[in-house]
């Protein structure tokens, strides 16, 4: 079975989009153990209209099980840079966070590669404070 | 004709804003945009984008703190819950909204905006007061809104900034009762009961979405001496479609396309 896969996600634990490499790190009978890390953004210039991007990274582990579909479940945390107001001097400011993510839905993906496709709900933890219900939708490539 | 070809020399404007549109952001930087609506970092990157000024939906918490926000419940958009008016500043200040998931963006005051805020002498202000309330003792409800924003115009010199814009006409004539030349807008449900209202109450102008508005009303509202603002242009088609209307004030939700097509 192929190891790699590379996908653009719609919404899902990137925020509202994010694009990400996957790769098998281990394999038993029909399930698979994947890391997955991906990059996204917000904007890429701030309100002051100044380069200033937003940086998400969504990493996570991935289980999925079975031949060519396959349920999958993941865990793992959103890592962000983001660029906020500050309300007292109205100036841009980075702040650093972290939101835990999971995953539980449906992966395509054949043991010879090609096309991947994935559907899924992809709860966040907002800051370890907030449960937020999300989900989302992959396509990508399996090589 | 191509939307991508029009330029502003493509449009005769012929209004009472010197024959000239004022690009006023809808919320900051318009519904559908990748900022929530009124939170200062909308407003802000509206601004910033070279538009005349920007519309706000306002509501007032029940210290008489004059805070950015649309809905009539917190919890239709944020973390929080029930109507602006029974808390107060501080029991609010922290709220953030429900999206996106990973970006917090809070709530702000206009006091936090006009205290800060550099350079707003050029600028305009729509106020689009929301009066969540139906109790008996309205009125007075109504009077503290009106003071509060008496006091904010008062302490940051803004009236020459603002125009006020409200369905209520009791809301309105509160504010002429002050003896002080706010521009009002009537912010009716159609464009015959706006007129009508805006000339008994000798109104500075109407703001109406452009659906419910045409080129020829529009006249007839500048007929009165009347100023038009217009809103609910999601499309640079329906931006396009505005400009040619001739209103004096356009609130768009396309603030970069119509900067470009008419600074």
């Amino acid at each position: 079975m192929v190891k790699n896969v590379v996908y653009l996600q719609a919404f899902g634990i990137g925020g509202f989009g994010s694009l990400n490499y996957e790769r098998i790190i281990y394999r038993q009978k029909d399930f698979n153990l994947g890391a997955r890390i991906g990059i996204s953004t917000y904007h890429i210039y701030d309100f002051t209209n100044t380069f200033n991007p937003d940086l998400i990274f969504p990493i996570a582990l991935n289980g999925h099980y079975g031949k060519t579909h396959k349920i999958e479940f993941g865990i793992g945390q959103t890592i962000v840079s983001i660029v906020h107001i500050v309300n007292s001097d109205l100036k841009p400011r980075r702040d650093a966070n972290i939101h835990a993510n999971f995953t539980l839905g449906y992966r395509y993906q054949k043991k010879e590669g090609g096309l991947f496709f994935r559907c899924a709900y992809t709860p966040m933890i907002q800051e370890y404070s907030r449960y937020r219900h999300w989900g989302g939708i992959s396509i990508g490539y399996a090589f | 004709m191509l939307i991508s070809a029009c330029r502003r020399e493509d449009f005769d404007i012929v209004n009472l804003n010197g024959n000239a549109i004022s690009v006023y952001g809808h919320a900051g930087m318009g519904v559908g945009q990748n900022y929530p609506t009124n939170t200062l970092e909308s407003i802000l990157k509206c601004l910033n984008s070279g538009a005349d000024g920007s519309e706000m939906d306002i509501q007032i918490t029940k210290d008489s703190v004059l805070v950015a926000y649309h809905y009539k419940f917190l919890e239709e958009d944020t973390n929080g819950e029930g109507q602006i008016i029974n808390h107060t500043w501080q029991e609010i200040k922290d709220l953030t909204y429900n999206n996106p998931s990973v970006k917090n963006y809070k709530l702000f005051s206009l006091e936090e905006l006009f205290s800060k805020i550099d350079d707003y002498q050029d600028i305009k202000f729509t106020l689009d007061c929301k009066v969540y309330y139906d109790k008996e003792d309205w009125l007075a409800y109504y009077q503290m809104y009106v003071r509060a924003i008496d006091r904010l115009s008062d302490k940051y010199n803004l009236i020459n900034n603002l125009h006020i814009e409200s369905p209520n006409t009791n809301f309105l004539a509160l504010f002429q009762a002050t003896g002080k030349d706010y521009k009002l807008f009537i912010y009716p449900g159609t464009f015959e009961e706006g007129i009508e209202w805006a000339n008994n109450m000798n109104l500075y102008g109407i703001t109406i979405a452009s659906s419910k508005i045409s080129k020829a009303q529009i006249q007839e509202a500048h007929d009165h001496n009347l100023r038009v603002a217009i809103w609910n242009l999601h499309s640079k088609k329906q931006n396009i479609e505005a400009i040619r209307k001739n209103p004096d004030i356009i609130q768009t939700d396309k603030v970069k396309y119509l900067v470009k097509l008419l600074k």
